[in-house]
C-alpha cells in the first residue's frame, strides 16, 4: 500500500517512489523503537543502574537485528540453493527472531554485568506492544505480512508490484490485465489493534497498586500474551513467504514453544513457592 | 508520560483507521494509473525484500 501512497506523493513532490516507501517504513519503525526506549527509560527512573541498563539495551539492538535476519536468510538460501552476499545483505526481518534475540542478549548482558535482568526486561516488554503496533503500520505501508484472500467487507486490495499482487499473480489467481491484488484481510492492521489491546492489558497489570507485579512477571505476561495473539492472527495471514509447515506457520510454532516455556516457568515458580 | 502514551495510542489508532479507509476508498482507476506508471519497472525497483516487499531482491535481481 505504501508503494501506491508513495506514488501519489511522488507525483506531488517529485521525489523518488522507492525513497518515499523506504522513508515511510523507516519512520514508522523508528517511531516504535523510540516509544519502547522512552517507555523503558521512564520505568527505570530512580533506579541507580538505569544508565547501564539503557546502554545495554542500545548495545543489544544489533544482536536483535541479526536475530530478525537469520530466519529470512535461511529461508532464502534454501530456496535459492546457495548462500550469496545478496541474500545476507538484503531481505526482510522476522519479528519473533529479533525479539527473542534481543531479550536473550539483554538477559546475558545483565548477567555479565552482574545486574538483575528483570527491571530492564520488564520495562522493555511493557512498552513493546505499543512500539510493535507502529511497526505493523509500517508493514501495511510496505505491503508485507499481508492477509489471506477474503470476500468480507474488510478486504482490501494491494496495488500492482506489491507482494500480495505478485504472489497472487504467480499463483495464477489474477487476470493478465489486473491492476491490483485480490481482496485480502488487512492482517497488519489486525495485529496493530491486537498489539494496542495487549499494551492496554499490560498497562493495567503494571499499574495495579494493590499487589504489584513480581520481577519477571511483566516479561512473562508479554511473551504469553503476544504468543496467543500471534498464534490466532496467523490464521488470517496469507503471505507464503513466512513459511507454513503442516498447516501451521513458523511463527505459530514459535508461539507454541513460547507458551510451553512460559507454562514451565510458571509451574516451576509455583513448585518453588510451595 | 500517561499523556504521551495516550497520544501515541490515539495516533496509532488514527493511522490504522486512515490507512484502512484510504485502502477501501481508493478507486480502481488510481490503481490502473499506478500500474501503468510502474509497468516497465522491475519488481526490484518497486520494493525490496521481506518487510518492504519481495523475495526477488535476494536472488532474482542478481545481487
Amino acid at each position: 500500500m505504501g508503494g501506491f501512497i508513495a506514488f501519489l506523493l511522488s507525483r506531488a513532490t517529485g521525489l523518488d517512489v522507492f525513497v518515499l516507501v523506504q522513508a515511510g517504513y523507516l519512520i514508522l519503525g523508528l517511531t516504535g523503537f523510540v516509544i519502547v526506549f522512552a517507555g523503558a527509560r521512564r520505568d527505570l527512573a530512580g533506579d541507580p543502574r538505569r544508565g547501564r541498563y539503557l546502554l545495554l539495551f542500545l548495545a543489544a539492538l544489533p544482536l536483535g537485528l541479526a536475530g530478525a535476519r537469520i530466519i529470512p536468510i535461511v529461508q532464502d538460501a534454501l530456496l535459492a540453493g546457495r548462500l550469496t552476499f545478496g541474500i545476507v545483505a538484503s531481505g526482510g526481518l522476522v519479528f519473533y527472531g529479533g525479539a527473542l534475540a534481543l531479550l536473550g542478549a539483554l538477559r546475558l548482558g545483565c548477567r555479565a554485568l552482574g545486574l538483575s535482568p528483570w527491571p530492564l526486561l520488564d520495562a522493555v516488554c511493557r512498552y513493546a506492544p505499543l512500539g510493535h503496533a507502529f511497526g505493523r503500520l509500517g508493514c501495511f505501508f510496505g505491503g508485507c505480512c499481508f492477509g489471506a484472500v477474503t470476500d468480507s467487507p474488510l478486504g482490501i486490495r494491494f496495488p500492482a508490484g506489491s507482494p500480495a499482487y505478485l504472489q497472487h499473480k504467480l499463483a495464477g489467481l489474477l487476470p493478465p490485465n489486473a491492476v491490483a491484488s485480490l481482496p485480502v484481510h488487512p492482517s497488519q492492521l489486525y495485529e496493530a489493534l491486537g498489539d494496542l489491546a495487549l499494551f492496554g492489558l499490560l498497562q493495567y497489570a503494571g499499574n495495579r497498586r494493590d499487589r504489584g507485579l513480581p520481577p519477571g512477571r511483566m516479561t512473562t505476561l508479554y511473551l504469553a500474551g503476544y504468543a496467543v495473539l500471534r498464534f490466532v492472527l496467523e490464521f488470517w495471514r496469507g503471505d507464503t513467504i513466512r513459511g507454513v509447515y503442516y498447516g501451521i506457520s513458523t511463527s505459530q510454532y514459535v508461539a507454541l514453544a513460547i507458551l510451553a516455556g512460559v507454562l514451565v516457568v510458571l509451574l516451576r515458580r509455583r513448585a518453588q513457592a510451595q | 508520560m500517561k499523556l504521551v502514551l495516550a497520544i501515541a495510542c490515539a495516533l496509532c489508532l488514527t493511522l490504522t483507521g486512515t490507512l484502512f479507509a484510504f485502502s477501501q476508498a481508493t478507486p480502481g482507476e488510481s490503481y490502473a494509473a499506478y500500474a501503468d506508471a510502474t509497468r516497465n519497472a522491475t519488481s526490484c525497483e518497486l520494493s525490496s525484500c521481506g518487510c518492504l516487499g519481495l523475495r526477488c531482491s535476494c536472488f532474482d535481481c542478481g545481487k
